[in-house]
């Protein structure tokens, strides 16, 4: 049986470890054996599936932690993570074999049985030591290891090396022989010990500083100056200067009253040494601030150039040194402590303007460090050129402009980037948090930091050009929002110039005041990245969004610049007010009436119509509504849709504006309107001659049609018309033709707003809508709610043709029960309730009586007004007062 | 010939695996000792079915059980046979 013989040693083995039968058990053996053999090789079971061992065992797994065997779950599960490694073709059905052995693991399986498998890898040899490894060497025996080899260059090596090797060869046949007769004594810690050589040397050098520890009291107790050398004062002075601690001089520069020159009575030793002690006091500021931790990066700038300063002083003190030092040697050269002084005069002079600077600041607790070392150095710059100082102004220059390339830098990312760079509290402009709607960006999502006491949060040399800086960022900042800013980089041509010292004030300059170069050169910086940005902004103002064509529909419609369009609005809506329709009221109805009165000039589209619900209540009835201009029509809002770019220089104020503008036309027309119904019908009824009525009727219009007139005459030709020239001016309607303009001529941004603004001041100042004019404005209103009333009499009077409508009349009087203002209004209103009992005679007379005071009160009011106040407008006022004069003598 | 240094490698390979799987023998409680299972590895790599060697097993511990009995009863059986035979 070929398996047999191939598994016969397996099965065997197989049978001794799980039987645990003995092999002097033959016959069991045996007949074990071949059951074994013929089980194995007979069995009818398929090939191992490996999927439904993987199924079996996660089953498994799962059944651990069903059954509260977490633990045993993780085992297992790490188990066969760890197996994945060492996967082999029979590995699953190895693991199907201990699948089919498994006797209920969980209830029976112990975690502690794991345990106990790892313990025997624990026996370990234990690791070897280098005592052991001396201990079979036999090092102590070999005492020739250990022999000291002299490495000097009057011994040779080579006998050295032949001692030690003849020592080894000795010592290799056996360790433990020590019988050779050793010719070497054995080797102490006394022979390893080295011997300085210098002993002389400290002694030396001690004898050379006991000076510093003399006693102060001689033998007899009396208090004695310990006498010091030149020299010995020199290295001490230039150690302080160093910022190095001395025993001459205390930590504050001052000098230690016990030591005095040799030779050199008390006063002028004194002097010397308080001369140096200047100097190193002065330099004290520069040290600290050299060695102070700083956060801001400017500051830091500050602080490396102050430490490369006094580097270069420390070198100066080396030099100084290495004469002294040479001196001594030569004995030709004297070098003096007065002749030090005069060398370092000139060194430190640059060095003491430095430490003013640091000083100043820091006695200013409350500035803001980083600002007021850019304007100390300004200064000190310019002070330093002023007074010839050519090495202080180079240092303090220098320093001023590495600070400046910093303090530059988020003025670059910001005017060429529109970002702020997070955080950085020392720049002056801040973006508000909330985000704001696109039209009011520009206004109000960025503002200029102040301190408390209102000066801007930059230094003041800076002061001419925040205002450019700050433009250019947010025209940048809008340019993006437009998605434009692509197109401003492209056109980016010129490099910024270099602003550093040796390019800003070059030695051919030298004579030229530094305020001035730097001004030139920031201008020239500035200029660089602000004239792409807000040239780009405004032409694409005019180009893409269309101001003008904007501002001319805007005008149009709120301004009714086309007289003929607004007309055929304003009649529409007078025709739902006289025929008591609600169709004056409703948005729609008024939207569809102004798109289609508009649609010609304008983009119909974008205009609607509102009704202001304040207002609105006002209005009361219908038959209300009509009778007074005061009533309905300021209740009617028409709305153009502007994209937010024009929105911008269009604000909402200005729009508001407009809209008052638009409330006065409108009532005009309305008298207008009213006045000019026709007057056949009453001709029909006799000749003027016939009927006084007539006469005074024709009068009281006339005059009535006069007034609305010249009304409409000084608003349209006198107001608006010469605002609107003098804004598109002011615009500069044509946008920037070539780069090469000097931007100060274009208008930029905030100049059209603000121009925009002076317009609709201007315009509403001028129609009497400001609020010093309330009084005349007031009055002119009633003057137009006398052609209405006028007009209503004639109507009523035509209506009753040859009477018999009294009641109606009455019923109509009881409900035009309309308050006014004003002792014109009560006066109506007493003549209106006993209307009934009043002749048209006497209501004509009424009127033109009304009238010719209310014309005398607003020509008055507008003279008084014009020559009590200095405005621009108070010229137009005349004028219309001049107007309506005339028609006070007529 | 495979260098040494790789034989011995390989051979640390299988000894782990080995390891491993005597653990998981451990946890399911098969009462499988670390001989036994080297053996059956090795059968199962020269082609043994594992079913049938679990059941060749299981009926080896019967036996080996039985055949352990039968040992004791007869060891018993001889001590007290004497006492009879006086």
């Amino acid at each position: 049986m070929a398996f047999l013989a191939q598994q016969g040693a397996l099965i065997d083995e197989l049978i001794e470890a799980v039987a645990g039968i003995p092999k002097t058990r033959r016959q069991q053996r045996a007949a074990l054996r071949d059951f074994v053999a013929r089980s194995l090789q007979g069995h009818t079971f398929t090939r191992t599936n490996q999927f439904e061992v993987q199924d079996r065992l996660r089953g498994l797994e799962e059944r651990f932690a069903v059954c509260g065997r977490e633990a045993l779950a993780e085992a297992l599960d790490q188990r066969l993570g760890s197996l994945q490694q060492h996967q082999t073709p029979t590995t699953p059905e190895v693991l199907h074999l201990l699948l089919e052995l498994a006797d209920r693991p969980a209830q029976h399986a112990k975690l502690s049985d794991l345990d106990a498998l790892v313990a025997p890898q624990e026996h370990a040899p234990p690791p070897l030591t280098w005592r052991e490894i001396a201990r079979e060497d036999g090092w102590k025996n070999e005492r020739d290891i250990w022999r000291f080899i002299d490495y000097a260059p009057g011994s040779s090596d080579e006998d050295g090396v032949d001692v030690e090797s003849h020592a080894s060869l000795e010592s290799r046949p056996s360790a433990s022989s020590s019988s050779s007769a050793p010719e070497i004594p054995p080797r102490t810690a006394q022979d390893a010990a080295v011997r300085p050589q210098g002993d002389a040397l400290l002694q030396k050098v001690r004898g050379s500083q006991s000076w510093r520890h003399a006693a102060a009291a001689d033998s007899e107790g009396r208090p004695r100056k310990i006498p010091i050398t030149t020299t010995q004062l020199l290295r001490e002075a230039l150690f302080m200067l160093a910022g190095l601690p001395t025993s001459l001089f205390d930590s504050a520069c001052d000098p230690i009253a016990k030591y005095q020159l040799r030779g050199v009575s008390w006063e002028v030793h004194r002097a010397l040494v308080t001369s140096f002690a200047e100097c190193g006091l002065k330099l004290a500021p520069l040290r600290v601030v050299a060695d102070a931790a700083e956060q801001s990066p400017l500051l830091q700038v500050f602080q490396d150039c102050v430490q490369r300063a006094l580097r270069s002083f420390d070198l100066e003190l080396s030099r100084i040194q290495a004469r002294l030092v040479h001196a001594r040697q030569d004995n030709a050269v004297v070098v003096t402590p007065i002749s030090v002084l005069e060398e370092l005069g000139p060194r430190l002079a640059p060095l003491e303007a430095l430490a003013d600077i640091v000083r100043h600041v820091r006695l200013e607790r409350n500035s803001h460090h980083t600002l007021r070392y850019l304007e100390l150095l300004y200064r000190a710059v310019g002070l330093a050129q002023l007074q010839g100082n050519r090495e202080t102004y180079r240092l303090l220059g220098t320093i001023f402009f590495d600070c400046f390339q910093v303090y530059l830098k988020p003025i670059r990312l910001w005017m060429e980037q529109g970002e702020l760079v997070p955080g950085d509290r020392s720049f002056f402009i801040a973006a508000s948090p909330t985000k704001l709607p696109l039209p009011q960006v520009w206004k109000g999502q960025f503002a200029l930091l102040r301190n408390p006491q209102g000066a801007l949060y930059a230094p003041r040399f800076l002061d001419p050009a925040i205002h450019r800086i700050f433009t250019a960022g947010k025209s940048i900042v809008v340019l993006k929002l437009m998605g434009r800013h692509e197109a401003v980089r492209k056109h980016k041509a010129t490099a910024e110039p270099a602003m550093d010292f040796a390019t800003v004030c070059p030695d051919e300059l030298e004579y030229a005041p530094f305020s001035e170069l730097f001004d030139g050169a920031f201008r020239a910086w500035i200029q660089s990245k602000h004239h792409t940005a807000a040239a780009t902004l405004r032409e694409l103002l005019f180009r893409s969004y269309g101001l003008s064509q904007n501002l001319d529909a805007l005008h149009r419609l709120y301004l009714m610049s086309d007289g003929a369009r607004s007309d055929a609005f304003a009649s529409a809506i007078f025709g739902h007010l006289d025929a008591r329709s609600p169709g004056w009221r409703d948005p729609f109805t008024l939207t569809e009436t102004a798109q289609e009165a508009f649609s010609a000039c304008l983009d119909a589209g974008r205009l609607s119509a509102a009704v202001d619900p304040r207002a609105l209540a006002d209005a009361g009835s219908p038959p209300d509504a009509r009778s007074s201009v005061r009533r309905a029509l300021p209740a009617i809002r028409l709305h153009y849709r502007l994209p937010w770019p024009v929105h911008i220089v269009v604000t909402d104020d200005a729009l508001r504006g407009y809209q008052a503008l638009f409330t006065f036309q409108l009532q005009v027309r309305r008298a207008l309107g009213v006045l000019r119904a026709p007057i056949l019908p009453l001709l029909r009824r006799g000749s003027p001659r016939a009927s006084p009525d007539l006469a005074l009727y024709c009068l009281v219009r006339t005059k009535l049609l006069w007034f609305c007139n010249t009304l409409l005459t000084y608003l349209t030709t006198l107001v608006l018309a010469p605002a609107a020239a003098r804004l598109h001016e002011d615009l500069g309607s044509a946008p920037a033709a070539a780069a090469a303009d000097d931007d100060d001529d274009d208008a930029d941004v905030d100049d059209m707003v603000a121009a925009h603004a002076a317009f609709v001041a201007r315009a509403t100042a001028e129609a009497c809508l400001g609020a010093r004019l309330q009084p005349v404005r007031e009055a002119m209103l009633d003057v137009l709610d006398l052609a209405i009333r006028l007009e209503d009499a004639q109507r009523d009077e035509l209506e009753r043709g040859g009477g018999g409508k009294g009641t109606e009349r009455r019923t109509m009087t009881d409900e035009e029960g309309y308050e006014e203002k004003g002792t014109a209004g009560e006066k109506m209103e007493g003549g209106e309730r006993g209307r009934s009992d009043k002749s048209p005679t006497a209501v004509l007379r009424e009127v033109h009586a009304e009238f010719e005071r209310l014309l005398k009160v607003v020509a008055a009011g507008l003279r008084g007004v014009a020559r009590a106040s200095k405005e621009e407008a108070a010229a137009k006022w005349d004028l219309l007062a001049e107007m309506l004069e005339a028609g006070i003598k007529m | 010939m495979p260098p040494p240094s790789e034989r011995a490698g390989k051979q640390a390979a299988a000894q782990q695996a080995v390891d491993i799987l005597h653990e998981i023998a451990t946890i399911l409680n098969t009462h499988l000792d670390r001989r036994t299972l080297s053996i059956c590895i090795s059968m199962i790599e020269n082609g043994v079915n594992p079913e049938a060697l679990a059941i060749v097993i299981k009926e080896l511990r019967k036996r080996g059980q039985e055949i352990e009995l039968e040992a004791a009863a007869a060891a018993a059986g001889v001590s007290t046979v004497p006492t009879r035979r006086r």
